[in-house]
């Protein structure tokens, strides 16, 4: 296999999600050189740094209950949060690791942004309306509506926090060698500084200092996209076909770019890509959390329409640049090293490409905007984590009585101390290891435990505490046990010659099954509470379709 | 919300014809959805061969990624066309519904 593919396969096992895995890759694995301090992309980024800072200042005032800590007091508009939801999937990982993942292995890797584009519409038409309707702050809400609290809280938090700390390594590692390679700065102090924002962001500005550092990048880094793919454009004329035809004649594989098969071996392989990436955006706690910002079921349609519309051209402006860059990087012995590597691995050719088309100026900017999309979306995790440890786990479950606002507040700001401090020291802990695999669980364990029992909660009646807590559980053993048995730990990470299971993801027989336990051990319950659950879904099925009763409806 | 206010607006002929269009309408434009991404992920598993034909002959661009292409332009209108058609219709009746319950 060439070098350039060897670098791209890593890119890949990792970044599988959209969102996080501000994968890996050529910057993953191994050392990674530090760069020359970068001085224009290091103005830019403090210039971020400090905008974004007061707007904390200012959403801190703005965050007096549990309302505005957790969903911004309902308050966000739906242009807002579409936006923002956008810049949660517009991340690092889809800008540099999906152009590079094109860039190394041509028509395997425009699944990850299908799958992604296949995925919100659906949510647009089954989930937005009705979660909004039923729930106050996280998913968990809607899970728990008719269902015995505390089991099924603690299994759907477990779920919620396995996503969010396995996405936050991910990100933290991939987070400490984009840094060092853009800017210059040692892995550890990179790590820290992530970290410390990140804990600024979420504990005094709450959801509304989250969602608006989001917005910001994701503007940022649509008029960054948009202008490279415009330049790749103007170079053929306005025609996407002759950008094709130049990438087949610079790439080694020729036009072999245009077809399957370049990554991805077997239907199995496939099949089980194409469903995490699917389902498992369907059940991300940090997403399913932003519908919870604005005021009604009609804005969160509208911002799943907002989300949807920049997404997909977005990743349409990702084609483009991904195929552009074999002309304009490829054989361009600028962007390569003496033995023929593209400098800085996979994951730097946006951003070479960028240097192309937009000089210094252009690569300090989009630095700026990779390092700023970073930080945005581990503030939206760690908020999502956070939220899952005071609102689910220790106030809905562990306290017996009522919990003040106040109380709740201080509880998450503690679990954001926490797990900024979590992300710090596994961060550092994972420096040297191939984190690759770790990615792909996040969304695996999305796919396999939130998602079915979420999307039952809210359609099947006969659906019983003990059914999605067994379900819940099968997902969550699959998807963790087969991963361990996969290429990405039992051969990566121990050593072993050959795998037990052969695929990367194990969504192909994680997720039925989680679905089937939740059928089988749901009508096998005969209980008396199972009896009052079933009775209860007659009310939750008029207020998900009415909105009756919603939560948090407009305050500002 | 009481048991009696669940029965009233369940049998309220507007709640069903609320969720009778909108159920129809949701689950219509998720085939649409899924059976385009099926084309792509099911072409991709079993008919690699006819993704990578091109178009036209000696055209750079194949089957493949005029499929994918178009998998992500359908996502984008059948979202807008959901969105327009709920905000005109399926929130009027809404309104109406609410109006009868004593919901304003």
């Amino acid at each position: 296999m060439s070098k350039l593919n060897k670098g791209v396969i890593g890119i890949l096992a990792g970044l599988s999600l959209p969102n996080m895995t501000l994968a890996a890759g050529g910057a993953i694995e191994g050392a990674v050189e530090k760069q020359p301090l970068n001085i224009t992309a290091i103005i830019m980024f403090l210039i971020f740094v400090g905008a974004t800072l007061g707007i904390t200042w200012w959403a801190a005032r703005q965050t007096k209950t549990k309302d505005d800590f957790y969903a911004a007091g309902g308050g966000i508009k739906p242009w807002q949060n579409g936006t923002a939801i956008a810049g949660d999937f517009m991340s690092a990982a889809t800008f540099l690791g999906i152009t590079g993942a094109i860039y190394g292995l041509g028509f395997d890797a425009l699944v990850l942004a299908v799958g992604v584009m296949a995925a919100w519409p659906v949510i647009l038409f089954l989930i937005a309306e009705r979660l909004r309707n039923l729930g106050s702050f996280t998913f968990i809400d809607v899970v728990s509506y008719r269902l015995e609290k505390k089991p099924i809280r603690i299994i759907s938090a477990i779920g919620s926090l396995s996503v969010v700390i396995f996405y936050l390594i991910a990100q933290m590692v991939g987070a400490g060698k984009l840094i060092q390679l853009l800017f210059g700065l040692d892995y550890v102090y990179a790590v820290i500084l992530v970290s410390f924002l990140m804990i600024c962001y979420v504990s005094f500005g709450g959801m509304l200092a989250t969602t608006w550092v989001q917005l910001i990048k994701a503007i940022l880094l649509l008029i960054g996209g948009t202008f490279i793919a415009f330049m790749v454009m103007k170079n053929f004329n306005f025609s996407f076909e002759a950008v094709l035809t130049s990438a087949t004649e610079a790439h080694p594989k020729g036009n072999a770019i245009l077809a399957p098969g370049l990554w991805l071996q077997g239907p199995v392989a496939i099949i089980s890509i194409a469903l995490t990436m699917m389902f498992g955006i369907m059940g991300l706690p940090h997403i399913l959390m932003r519908f919870f910002t604005v005021k009604d079921a009609k804005d969160a349609r509208k911002s799943v329409f907002v989300a949807t519309t920049l997404m997909g051209y977005f990743y349409i402006l990702i084609i483009i640049i991904g195929y552009g860059a074999m002309t304009f990087v490829m054989n361009n012995p600028d962007y390569h090293d003496a033995a023929g590597k593209v400098l800085g691995g996979g994951n730097m050719v946006a951003l070479h490409l960028t240097h192309y088309m937009g000089g210094n100026l252009m690569l300090g900017f989009m630095s700026a905007v990779a390092f700023a999309t970073i930080l945005a979306v581990v503030a939206g995790l760690t908020l999502a984590g956070a939220a899952t440890i005071a609102h689910d786990l220790y106030a809905k479950t562990y306290k017996t009585g009522p919990t003040s606002s106040a109380e709740e507040i201080k509880v998450s700001r503690i679990a954001t101390f926490v797990l900024g401090g979590i992300s710090v020291v596994l961060g550092i802990a994972f420096e040297h290891q191939n984190v690759a695999f770790v990615a792909s669980l996040a969304l695996a364990i999305a796919a396999s435990v939130n998602f079915p029992v979420l999307i039952m909660s809210m359609y099947w009646r006969g659906m019983t505490t003990k059914g999605a807590v067994v379900g819940g559980a099968v997902g969550l053993v699959l998807s963790i046990g087969l991963i361990i048995l996969g290429p990405g730990v039992w051969v990566a990470v121990m050593g072993n010659a050959e795998p037990i299971y052969p695929h990367v993801y194990p969504t192909f027989y994680s997720m039925p099954l989680a679905f089937i336990a939740i059928w089988v051990f749901s009508l096998l319950d005969k209980s008396q509470q199972a009896e009052k659950e079933i009775a209860r879904f007659d009310e939750q099925y008029v207020r998900s379709e009415t909105g009756i009763g919603i939560s948090g409806a407009s305050k500002h | 919300m009481s048991q009696s206010e669940t029965e009233k607006c369940l049998a309220n002929p507007k709640f069903k014809q609320l969720t009778q269009s909108r159920g129809w309408f949701s689950l219509i434009f998720s085939l649409i959805i899924t059976v385009g991404y099926s084309v792509f992920v099911l072409g991709m598993s079993y008919a690699a061969g006819f993704m990578s034909s091109p178009l036209t002959e000696g055209s750079s661009m194949t089957y493949g990624i005029l499929i994918a292409v178009l998998v992500i332009i359908i996502g984008m209108v059948c979202s807008g066309i959901y969105t327009w058609w709920a905000n005109r219709h399926f929130d009027v009746l809404k309104v109406e519904l609410l109006k009868d319950l004593g919901h304003e």
